[in-house]
């Protein structure tokens, strides 16, 4: 939706920073990007035979971009034309400053290719891992993303962690006779596709915890409904807890169950719905005349949050309580007489750390700022500052999230890592909203070719 | 086309019905000697331009009747549908739209029939899931406003369009402030609402 905030708002805090810092209110500051030495990463263009060069270079380009979105390597610009090819030399890539090597050779397969990949490490003059997988012809549907797996997989060898390439962002568009559709893209920005749509509101997609399921909103004939689609097959069934309104759904950590918001009997609520049964609505939380809404469970299940007005300030804050309901503690600052508003909480899913969307004045535009769910009225960090910035979801390696922005470059979904500060377009347009990144859709192992020979790690 | 073929059969039937009124002007000469007849001919005359006068004035007195209750139910839906405005992030309902929706109550209360659809709306500010759920809140805000008059709850139903549609798209503080409202629309007993006291 149309989101454009004025540039002028957009410098309260670029523009007079000094001011902004007096007026920020205790408990907030601004985050600055985490300047830890990052490794250089050279990715040599990799080889195969003449009939399959070409697919060999858009897996190379694949898995040097995803390296690249990745933030945690600096990556080689450039590689010297006696570098692009034979026998790696260490002394050479020693002098170029480079940390690690990645090598491809790419073979012709009975359903497309296998990808060798080595993985040197140069400042030890040794390999540092290996491994051969199968990859789909390149005009197989699942091509890139089996080459985006691959890309995880070598970060993995490299910073002990895996990337996050093999995903996708679920999202919704607003149109402008009134229908909304339901679309999807790859993590890389390749592939933006419409899924679903609908004529009346289509709100919320959020995935099942092992990302094939996507649940989301509607509200066509028939008033407000869930739908659960099969990400793989494109079937979907309805869904209909009941009420006035369904608001924020998300998974239980086991799947089975969904938590929202639901508007009935002109009361707002926290409930729980059975999924597999299909019934039994079960009241969370929802006092009287609060509104109470965005449900998220914990990474352990054992703790929720949820937005709530409950302090009675018009404004909507963020609480976390145990799973099953109870007692509450405020997790964003609050100061009486400030006009805070914090909503769209987002709870990361490799730490304590949340997620969410506010600003802590009238004036203010919205800007994404993270808290500790540990620590309930502790130090809230601002991860951006310029431009309206809102709704962020947290990629599976709780580092990067995507997020709508608008007024700070075109308007659309864009991608932060909340380290390196670094951030770019997933995908422009003014009317895409509620993007919701998915778990890991693929793993390596998935790939694998089980005949390789063992790895050789020392 | 068809304009043209019923000019042309009035032109066919104007003088056949100019003809048929004039019919009955030669009778005196031909009727002359019976002078009893002539006057009792004539008394029903006067007594039939006596009613037809009575119904004209009836008519017109009925026409009178149902165009000021056309305008009665055109300002009783006006009232009805008039669209109340919140303060920014607010539900709460502020003091022009108590006085709106105080408009609303007696001619609820003449209309018993009359039911109500509120839809809440939000500027484009904020989270769009947030604006969905504070447009429900002032669509509920209002609702029970109405219903504090003791009006029946079942009357109404509330639902929310969030941001999603602006009463005008622009992005400014213009824009917002009618952006930021809730509109209701007549959704049983349009058809012969009534104002209090007739």
């Amino acid at each position: 939706m149309r989101r454009k905030m004025l540039a002028a708002a957009g410098c309260i805090l670029a523009c007079t920073g000094p001011l902004a810092a007096q007026e920020q209110p205790r408990g907030i500051r601004l985050a600055a990007p985490y300047n830890v030495q990052r490794p250089l990463v050279a990715v040599r263009p990799f080889t195969a035979a003449e009939p399959i060069a070409e697919a060999a270079d858009s897996l190379t380009a694949i898995v040097q971009r995803d390296l690249t979105f990745n933030r945690r390597f600096r990556m080689l610009p450039a590689l010297p034309q006696e570098l692009q090819a034979g026998a790696v030399d260490y002394r050479q890539w020693n002098a170029l400053n480079v940390v690690y090597l990645v090598l491809g050779e790419v073979t012709p397969s009975e359903r497309g290719y296998v990808l060798a990949v080595t993985v040197h490490d140069i400042v030890y003059g040794r390999v540092l891992n290996q491994q051969r997988y199968a990859v789909p012809a390149a005009t197989e549907p699942d091509f890139r993303m089996a080459v985006h797996a691959v890309a995880d997989e070598v970060v993995r060898w490299i910073a002990q962690t895996p990337g996050i390439a093999a995903t996708r962002i679920a999202l919704t568009r607003q149109n402008g006779g009134g229908s909304y559709d339901l679309l999807l893209v790859d993590s890389d920005g390749y592939g933006l596709r419409r899924v679903a749509g609908s004529g009346g509101q289509l709100y919320s997609p959020t995935w099942s915890p092992n990302g094939q399921r996507l649940l989301y909103a509607v509200n066509a004939d028939r008033g407000w409904q869930l739908i659960e689609r099969d990400v793989a097959s494109g079937s979907q069934r309805t869904i209909d807890p009941g009420g006035e309104m369904i608001l924020t759904p998300s998974y239980s950590r086991d799947g089975t169950r969904v938590l929202l918001g639901m508007w009935r009997q002109n009361r707002s609520e926290l409930v729980e719905y059975d999924l597999e049964r299909q019934c039994c609505v079960r009241r969370i939380s929802g006092q009287g005349n609060d509104l109470e809404a965005y449900p998220v469970p914990s990474p352990d299940g054992r703790r929720l949050l949820f937005v709530s007005d409950r302090l009675h300030d018009g404004r909507p804050h963020i609480f976390v309580m145990p799973a099953g309901g109870g007692d509450a503690a405020l997790l964003t600052p609050y100061e009486r007489g400030q006009r805070n508003y914090y909503t769209s909480p987002a709870w990361s899913p490799t730490s304590s750390r949340v997620a969410f969307h506010g600003h802590w004045n009238s004036r203010g535009t919205y800007q994404i700022m993270l808290a500790d769910a540990d620590r309930p009225g502790g130090q809230i960090e601002q991860v951006t500052a310029h431009g309206n910035n809102e709704d962020p979801s947290w990629a599976p390696d709780g580092r990067h999230l995507v997020y709508t922005s608008s007024g700070d470059g075109p308007a659309g979904l864009y991608i932060l890592d909340v380290e390196s500060q670094e951030r770019r377009v997933l995908a422009p347009g003014g009317n895409l909203r509620m993007a919701e990144w998915s778990p890991r859709l693929l793993r390596a192992a998935d790939v694998l070719v089980r005949s390789s020979p063992p790895n050789e790690e020392m | 086309m068809l304009r043209q073929m019923v000019l042309a059969a009035l032109v066919i039937v104007l003088p056949l019905a100019t003809c048929a009124r004039r019919q009955p002007a030669p009778a005196p000469v031909s009727a002359a000697p019976d002078t009893a007849g002539e006057g009792a001919r004539r008394a029903a005359e006067r007594e039939r331009a006596r009613q037809d006068s009575i119904a004209r004035a009836r008519a017109a007195a009925e026409e009178a009747a149902r165009r000021a209750g056309a305008e009665g139910a055109a300002r009783a839906r006006a009232i009805l549908e008039e669209t109340v405005f919140f303060d920014y992030d607010e539900s709460a309902i502020r003091s022009d739209a108590q006085e709106s929706l105080a408009r609303k109550v007696p001619i609820l209360r003449a209309n018993p029939g009359a039911r109500i659809r509120i839809s809440g709306h939000a500027d484009e500010r904020g989270s769009v899931e947030y604006n969905l759920a504070l447009g429900m809140r002032r669509a509920a805000a209002a609702r029970q406003y109405l219903i504090g008059f003791g009006i029946s709850a079942d009357r109404f139903e509330t639902v929310s369009f969030g941001e999603d549609r602006p009463a005008d798209p622009a992005s400014n503080e213009q824009a917002w402030t009618r952006n930021r409202r809730a509109e209701f629309v007549v959704t049983a007993g349009a058809d012969n609402l009534v104002m209090p006291g007739n």
